[in-house]
């Protein structure tokens, strides 16, 4: 097994094909990780179960580190989260993780962190969801 | 297969005999990886000295060890990924999910409390 395979990219085409999914208003887009992995559906199970597990673990820190102010770990943390939204293909919120990183990094416009936060947090259970249904 | 030592309260496990870490190894690696967190505490290191590929069901055992470690209060690390190999956890993101170190010295360093 490769990393391209298509006959196990095409299984997840047909998936989507048959989702009640408009792809242009998915907030995820796995095409990368398809490709990369050929398809491997367990692969994309275990990175789809890891990114559960991340989005977990930032809902129960990242509030935390607001709270505190302790915004150089936001920073880290916001930087970690932009490579587990990426890899799901959230551009989007890739985009406004980036800005919070380096917002966070320089101590600016901090009233914003908290709708970033949020903003981020509730668009990864989205993504979690909509996955769910289309790959597990 | 799978050759494995201890080094103090580490156990060193690499891949015998093979450069690739594919799919015709993935699920009897899997099945030896997840044994070891059978038990609790347990420390190991996974040297890929030698390896220079690792295709998706390779990364589905990693990630699977690294889940098995969690859940029984282990550390599951990696250690001597070469420059092609390192390139595809990065593709994947996934250096920021496993710890890496260039070499096994430095990987059984940071288990020292």
């Amino acid at each position: 097994m490769g990393f391209i395979s298509k006959n196990k990219i095409n299984k997840f085409s047909d998936l989507k094909k048959f989702s009640t999914y408009d792809r242009a208003t998915m907030i995820t887009d796995l095409n990368y990780l398809i490709t990369m992995s050929g398809g491997d559906s367990k692969f994309i199970a275990e990175m789809i179960e890891l990114f559960s597990e991340q989005v977990d673990e930032y809902e129960a820190i990242m509030p935390v580190l607001l709270q505190n102010r302790d915004y150089s770990s936001l920073a880290k943390m916001a930087h970690k989260a932009k490579s587990s939204v990426a890899v799901m293909g959230m551009k989007r919120v890739a985009d406004l993780l980036k800005e919070l990183e380096i917002l966070a990094v320089e101590k600016k416009e901090v009233e914003r962190y908290e709708g970033m936060v949020n903003e981020f947090l509730e668009q990864s259970r989205l993504a979690l969801s909509e996955l769910k249904d289309l790959y597990t | 297969m799978l050759e494995t030592k201890r080094i103090d309260d580490v156990i060193v496990v690499n891949l015998k005999d093979t450069n690739r870490f594919n799919s015709l190894i993935s699920e009897p690696v899997k099945e030896r990886l997840i044994e070891f967190f059978n038990k609790p505490n347990v420390n190991l290191a996974f040297d890929l000295k030698g390896i220079t590929f690792i295709d998706s069901s390779g990364f589905g055992v990693l990630l699977s060890a690294l889940k098995a470690a969690s859940n029984n209060y282990g550390q599951f690390k990696i250690c001597n990924a070469n420059g092609e190999v390192m390139e595809l956890f990065k593709l994947l993101q996934l250096h920021h999910v496993f710890e890496i170190y260039d070499e096994l010295e430095a990987c059984m360093e940071s288990f020292k409390p």
